[in-house]
């Protein structure tokens, strides 16, 4: 009796797996991750329906790896899946668990069991050292390796058992590879390998980079991620549908994603993408400033505005000096600190965000954004801050030996200078096409001229202006007007800031060693330890990296303007909002209220 | 009997001109507008890139000029303005007329200094409030646009750079075009042939096209031709360069006919005959008789050449800015113009400029083609 | 004459070739004249090692003139026309196959074409037959002679005379015919407006930039109209979104004829413009031509002079506007597609300018000039063809 108790269990169970492996709406592996409810903003959703979100362009490539623009993540991001998400790589995700060990040398991590890829495949740890081993770390491969690099070396990713990894390094930093794991896509070798050399020697090396691009048929983009790209016609539009083999469930045991679709049309005209929205086309829709008197007036109810209380751009917009000009009058000129801090007074911040943001955002005397949990602490601590004063400006450039000589209104390089009796004028490169830049150096310059200072606004072609600030070294420009990416935690940072970093546009030379100036010298320090520490220490490092900066002003910021966002309410739920361009955060929470559609 | 008349040629091409009214109107509203143009720092009362912070997206103040106040008739005058942020919407602003404040507006008023033509410094204006920047009162004819820069003062003088790079584009163009057209002609020979190839092939390469591409090559650094002049005058220089590299050919072409025909005809043959150089013959004997032709062209190549502008500045290939001209500031609106057109529709202005003036040569040219052809039979009525 | 007409062909064939070589070698050194290339962009994101190896990979670390012969080379051996770097694909399948541009752009530019022609010749016609004594213009004096023609006709409602009829049924013919007389006065003040207006657009259409129709057309559907707003209906591109990988249906068909529309203008409206002028000019110096004179004594009826003989021989000259408006079409299309962001190899052509994607730039500029060349060639066989007196030279 027993015996056929347990027989007929066993049979029962046996039915019911295969029943999850064969079932249409995917399966679920035994141990999915579980969200929990205070991720759900609006509760609890229902399966069911699309959302369209008009993309920039098209992808360029489904290869998350050779990938470096907007408009291809917003579709790759969608497909794959890390080890580890959320801030910090707090939170487990294909790895259901991790540890450090106490050395700081090396992370374990505990792979999640029974993961399958969107076509039905299981996700092992061959998958993930095939991720590291032949594709990020392959020489051939043109990865973002910099972003691996501890002390000039990459890890070593090797495994214990069939669901340990772990990774080692030369010296302790934890804290980048937790940060790194977040964001490093865990690829299918079943399906990659075949262009990996090292694995299939009939391909040449460097065919890893060709692989996946926008040519190649949907099947074969497979990945762990809430969606898997169901079709892409080029120019047109990119279908995401709903991947049934998703390792999130909700509070309730629905697996997620909630949507069936994800829809991103191609439009590359911003005016195009705006007057969607307002017509009920799109569902989601990332105003610039400008366009907020048309959502007002002409929006039906239902749209929701969000308008960041906290700037939060990710990324820097400011003025920068090349210390390294060809010019030896400018040169002297930049290298001084009152000169730069006397041309951040100049800056009419706040008139600036009036005039040109409509209000809406923030006066920056420093990197970083003010949400920002690293550099947030800028306006607590009270760092020098140069307010606009033109007196003050006036001050300090008297004191630099520039004086009007001739009358015409424009000042002259005094005698302590390599060429005495030239005029202070210099040339600002701005990208040209958009509006908003070009007339906020505009402005600035307008106020210069009243200084004596003539600033030569250059609009340039992003192609030009980007080979001159960083295509050569020492960089080809005098004064540039441009805003760099940030990315939210200090290391990213170092990139600009570090002597060596391969954006320190405004001073190339110090990468040298030579002549670099004592505060250099300390953010040089400053950064290197910060990658290796964690909670108040690096709080205390970065405050004084950001006091470092505002006293010494090697860039002249401007304003991060606020986040906005805009998106039917009465249609969407758990919407977490948008990264870049059209990057929907938190896709698998996002479900629709009304799924008739 | 009647005492017979005799009119001189330049006379009977006048009398037919001045028949057809539409082209003759035309005709004086061009001189009209090019004098205006000529004086465009001195007619414009504000620099073109003067930014008024206190009034970006002011509508245009056309309506607001007062000629009757509570005494009734008076001068012109307009009020000063008060902005607020429109209550409804906050990404607008709302101007209202300060009854208290009033501000005459003169003529021959000291402005804001400026260079005229880049030789002499001035701050005379024609007309205007005569008030500093600072003040509520200003005369914004054709309102303001987001920056707060004036339109009119815009209009006026990219409306000169506008018609500065379409003139020298066509002086260039007719150079190139009359001497390798002439060449080709008068020449023959191999030289004839040769030349007529590199005519055909340059009719061949597809216009705008190339333009875009030369345009989009534009160094950004180095010299030019040993000169090293700034860069948006280089920017200019170039795109005259290439707009004339593009429009010479056709015209060449013409040139060749005409040298082929004329050259066999009898005064030429007198002239030779006479000991007459090759040069002298072209440029005593020949020429004069393509004046109208000449002529004609070029009052015909304006609208072309002027819309050719246009396009590349409003496709961002083309002038830009510090410079301003009519296709850049139509790029502004086109740049966002869902807002634009919904709240700040007076941007669109520089469009009907554009169109009058493109119009005006089109007719003008109509006109005086007309009037200089020797074929047309002209039955007064006619058009 | 066959013979004559294949040399011709033949000849002009070699100068299209030869035009192409010189036009790539223009491409390429335009290129080369851009600084930086394709990579320089993302110097901000990436590291001057993956620069370099990216460089490697498409070869943009070898010398100009290696990379054209590589690219020419290509060319003939394999119809290999080298990679889009911003696509990763071949720059063949990317300007022409990719969304179909090729089609689309063959279909606009003939729709175009077709619309352009259908719309003008029957005005232009019109303006030329409809005028008083050929004039191709109404004045006030024409107009005031017709109403008082017209008027006379109808003089005799007024007279009296004797007449069985009733009281009522006198009058009841009177206001008939002074109704009559008021209808004919309307038409031929409509016909006035309407020769007028059309007028005007011929004038009007040379004088409006493309881009400007374009604005004023995005003024009236936005700000105006607010056509989204208040009917629904989409701006740009073909197709609404919805309906763009839809199969073909009723629906789909009509929100394409509202997406096409701004673009016929757009492109056409010069083309309509100077059409219409040519026309009436041409017909209007045949209609006074001997032989209709001829033909009119003949005793042929005034429709089958027109058409038959008039209008045939005044569309010959027009064959020649062929070679002119394949370059009008395709700047205007250029303009189209930037505005109303159309699938077509202009539109492929413009991007490729923005980002230095030179193989595509060079591949765009071949086949413009291949296409402008060959229409030229059209245009002057169908001339040959149409007027045998025309010699080749």
């Amino acid at each position: 009796m027993k015996r056929l108790f347990c027989l007929s269990f066993g049979l029962l169970f046996a039915l019911a797996l295969s029943f999850a492996a064969f079932a249409q709406d995917g399966s679920l592996i035994p141990n999915p991750k579980v969200l929990s409810e205070d991720l759900f903003p609006d509760g609890i959703g229902t399966r069911g329906g699309s959302v369209v979100i008009d993309n920039v362009d098209n992808p360029r490539t489904f290869n998350p790896i050779i990938q470096f623009e907007s408009s291809s993540d917003a579709v790759n991001a969608q497909l794959h899946a890390a080890l580890l998400e959320g801030g910090f790589g707090s939170a487990d995700a294909l790895a259901e668990a991790f540890e450090v060990s106490d050395d700081g040398l090396s992370i374990t991590l505990i792979l999640r069991e029974g993961l399958l890829f969107s076509d039905g495949e299981p996700l092992t740890v061959e998958d993930v050292l095939f991720t590291f081993n032949d594709v990020v770390f392959n020489p051939d491969v043109v990865s973002r390796k910099t972003l691996w690099l501890i002390n000039d070396q990459l890890p070593t990713v090797s495994t214990q058992d069939e669901r340990t990894v772990v990774v080692t390094t030369s010296v302790p930093a934890p804290l980048v590879i937790l940060i790194n794991l977040t964001v490093q896509e865990i690829l299918p070798k079943h399906k990659l390998a075949q262009f990996v050399h090292a694995l299939n020697p009939d391909v040449p090396a460097g065919t890893f980079n060709e692989a996946w691009n926008i040519g190649t048929a949907p099947e074969e983009i497979v990945g762990a991620g809430p969606f898997r790209l169901s079709d892409f016609v080029a120019d047109q539009q990119v279908v995401l549908a709903r991947n049934p083999f998703y390792w999130k469930i909700d509070p309730e045991g629905t697996q997620l994603p909630y949507l069936d679709q994800l829809i991103l049309p191609v439009v590359s005209d911003d005016n195009v993408r705006l007057l969607r929205f307002i017509n009920e086309e799109t569902d989601i829709f990332g105003p610039a400033p400008e366009d907020l008197p048309v959502l007002q007036q002409r929006s039906a109810d239902g749209i929701r505005l969000i308008v960041g209380t906290q700037a939060g751009t990710s990324g820097d917009n400011f003025f920068t000096f090349n210390q390294d000009a060809a010019n030896p009058n400018l040169r002297q000129l930049f290298r001084d600190v009152r000169f730069r801090q006397a041309m951040s007074r100049a800056l009419d911040r706040q008139t600036i965000i009036d005039i040109f943001r409509n209000g809406l955002a923030e006066a920056r005397f420093g990197p970083g954004m003010g949400a920002n949990f690293w550099f947030g602490v800028q306006d607590d601590l009270n760092f020098p801050r140069q307010d606009f004063n033109l007196d003050e400006a006036q001050t300090l450039l008297d004191a630099l030996d520039l004086t009007d000589s001739d009358g015409d209104g424009i000042r002259e390089f005094g005698d302590s200078y390599p060429n005495p009796g030239e005029p202070v004028e210099f040339e600002l490169i701005v990208p040209e096409g958009s509006r908003v830049l070009i007339s906020e150096a505009d402005f600035w310059s307008q106020d210069l001229e009243t200084l004596g200072i003539r600033a030569n606004l250059n609009p340039t072609s992003f192609n030009t202006l980007v080979g001159r600030i960083s295509g050569s070294r020492p960089a080809e420009y005098e004064a540039v007007r441009i805003s760099i990416g940030g990315g939210g935690d200090p290391n990213f940072s170092a990139d600009v800031y570090a002597s060596r970093g391969p954006l320190h546009i405004y001073k190339f030379s110090d990468a040298s060693g030579e002549g670099v100036p004592e505060y250099q010298q300390q953010l040089d320090e400053l950064f290197a330890r910060q990658a290796v520490t964690d909670g108040d220490e690096r709080f205390q490092i970065v405050a004084e990296i950001q006091r470092l900066l505002a006293e010494n002003v090697p860039l002249i910021w401007i304003a991060n303007g606020v986040g906005l966002l805009s998106f039917r309410e009465d249609r969407l739920g758990n919407f977490a909002g948008v990264s870049l361009d059209a990057t929907v955060i938190a896709s698998e929470i996002l479900y629709r209220r009304d799924s008739a559609q | 009997m009647s005492k017979a008349t005799t009119v001189s040629l330049r006379a009977l091409i006048w009398r037919r001109f001045r028949r057809r009214r539409v082209g003759f109107i035309s005709g004086i509203l061009i001189l009209a507008f090019s004098l205006v143009l000529l004086a465009a720092d001195f007619i414009a009362p504000y620099e073109y890139n003067q930014q008024h912070r206190r009034a970006p997206s002011v509508p245009p103040m056309l309506g607001r000029i007062h000629l009757f106040d509570e005494g009734g008739l008076s001068l012109p005058f307009v009020y000063g303005l008060q902005r607020q942020r429109d209550p409804q919407n906050i990404g607008l602003w709302q101007y209202e007329e300060d009854h208290s404040q009033r501000f005459p507006i003169r003529i021959f008023v000291t402005g804001e200094r400026y260079r005229f033509w880049g030789l002499f410094e001035t701050n005379l204006h024609l007309f205007g409030t005569g008030n500093g920047v600072s003040s509520p009162g200003q005369l914004f004819l054709l309102g303001t646009n987001q920056s707060g820069v004036d339109l009119f003062s815009q209009i006026l003088v990219g409306g000169r750079l506008s018609m500065l790079l379409v003139a020298l584009v066509i002086l260039i163009s007719f150079f190139i075009g009359i001497l390798i057209g002439g060449l080709s002609g008068y020449a023959g020979g191999w030289l004839d042939t040769v030349l007529q190839r590199v005519i055909e092939i340059t009719m061949g390469l597809p216009r705008l096209a190339l333009l875009l591409a030369l345009v989009a090559a534009i160094p950004a650094e180095g010299s030019l031709l040993g000169l090293n002049p700034s860069t948006p005058m280089k920017r200019f220089l170039v795109i005259a360069g290439v707009l004339a590299l593009v429009n010479w050919a056709p015209l060449a072409r013409v040139i060749r006919g005409q040298f082929l025909a004329l050259r066999e005809e009898d005064y030429v043959f007198a002239a030779k005959a006479t000991g007459a150089g090759g040069a002298r013959i072209i440029l005593r004997h020949i020429l004069p008789n393509m004046m109208s032709y000449l002529v004609v062209s070029a009052t015909l190549a304006v609208p072309s050449v002027l819309i050719l502008e246009s396009v590349l500045s409003f496709l961002g290939f083309g002038i830009n800015t510090p410079m301003i001209s009519w296709g850049l500031l139509l790029k502004q609106v086109y740049d966002g113009f869902v807002t634009n057109l919904s709240f700040y529709p007076w941007l669109l202005i520089p469009g009907i400029f554009l169109f009058a003036t493109v119009l005006a040569f089109n007719l003008f040219g109509d006109a005086l083609r007309d009037a200089l052809d020797p074929f047309t039979v002209d039955a007064g009525s006619q058009m | 004459m066959l013979n004559l007409m294949l040399i011709f062909i033949a000849r002009r064939l070699f100068y299209t070739l030869f035009i192409l070589v010189i036009l790539s070698l223009i491409a390429f050194w335009v290129m080369q004249l851009q600084p930086g290339d394709f990579i320089t962009k993302h110097a901000l994101q990436l590291s001057q090692e993956t620069m370099a190896q990216l460089r490697q990979r498409y070869g943009l670390d070898q010398s100009g003139w290696v990379q054209y012969a590589k690219w020419i080379g290509g060319i003939l051996t394999r119809g290999d026309f080298g990679m889009s770097f911003e696509t990763q694909q071949p720059v063949f399948d990317h300007l022409f196959v990719n969304g179909n541009r090729f089609g689309w752009t063959v279909l606009l530019t003939g729709l175009t074409f077709l619309f352009s022609w259908l719309l003008a010749l029957p005005l232009g016609i019109y303006l030329a037959t409809s005028a008083y004594r050929g004039t191709g213009r109404w004045r006030w004096r024409t107009l005031i002679r017709a109403v008082a023609r017209t008027a006379r006709r109808f003089a005799h409602v007024f007279e009296q005379q004797p007449d069985a009829r009733s009281c009522r049924a006198r009058w009841q013919q009177r206001i008939q015919d002074t109704l009559a007389l008021l209808g004919q006065l309307l038409g031929a003040g409509l016909r006035w407006l309407f020769v007028l207006l059309v007028n005007g657009l011929g004038i009007v259409g040379l004088s409006l930039p493309n881009f400007l129709t374009a604005l004023l057309i995005l003024w009236l559907l936005v700000a105006v109209f607010q056509v989204g707003a208040n009917f629904g209906l989409g701006i740009s591109g073909l197709f609404d979104v919805k309906y763009r990988t839809a199969p073909w249906n009723w629906d789909k068909f009509v929100n394409f004829l509202w997406h096409l529309w701004p673009v016929l203008l757009v492109v056409g409206l010069a083309n309509i413009a100077q059409l219409i002028r040519y026309t009436r000019a041409n017909l209007l110096d045949v209609l006074g031509e001997p032989f209709i004179q001829t033909a009119r004594a003949k005793g042929l009826g005034e429709r089958v002079v027109v058409y038959k003989h008039a209008v045939r021989n005044a569309l010959n000259p027009l064959i020649s506007l062929l070679g002119f408006w394949i370059p009008m079409m395709f700047e205007g299309l250029l303009i189209a597609a930037f505005v109303f962001q159309l699938p077509v190899v202009e539109f492929a052509y413009w991007r490729a300018l923005a980002t230095e994607d030179q193989y595509v730039v060079m591949t765009g500029l071949l086949f413009f000039g291949l296409v402008l060349t060959l229409g030229n060639l059209l245009s002057d066989v169908l001339l040959a063809l149409a007027n045998p007196k025309i010699r080749y030279e």
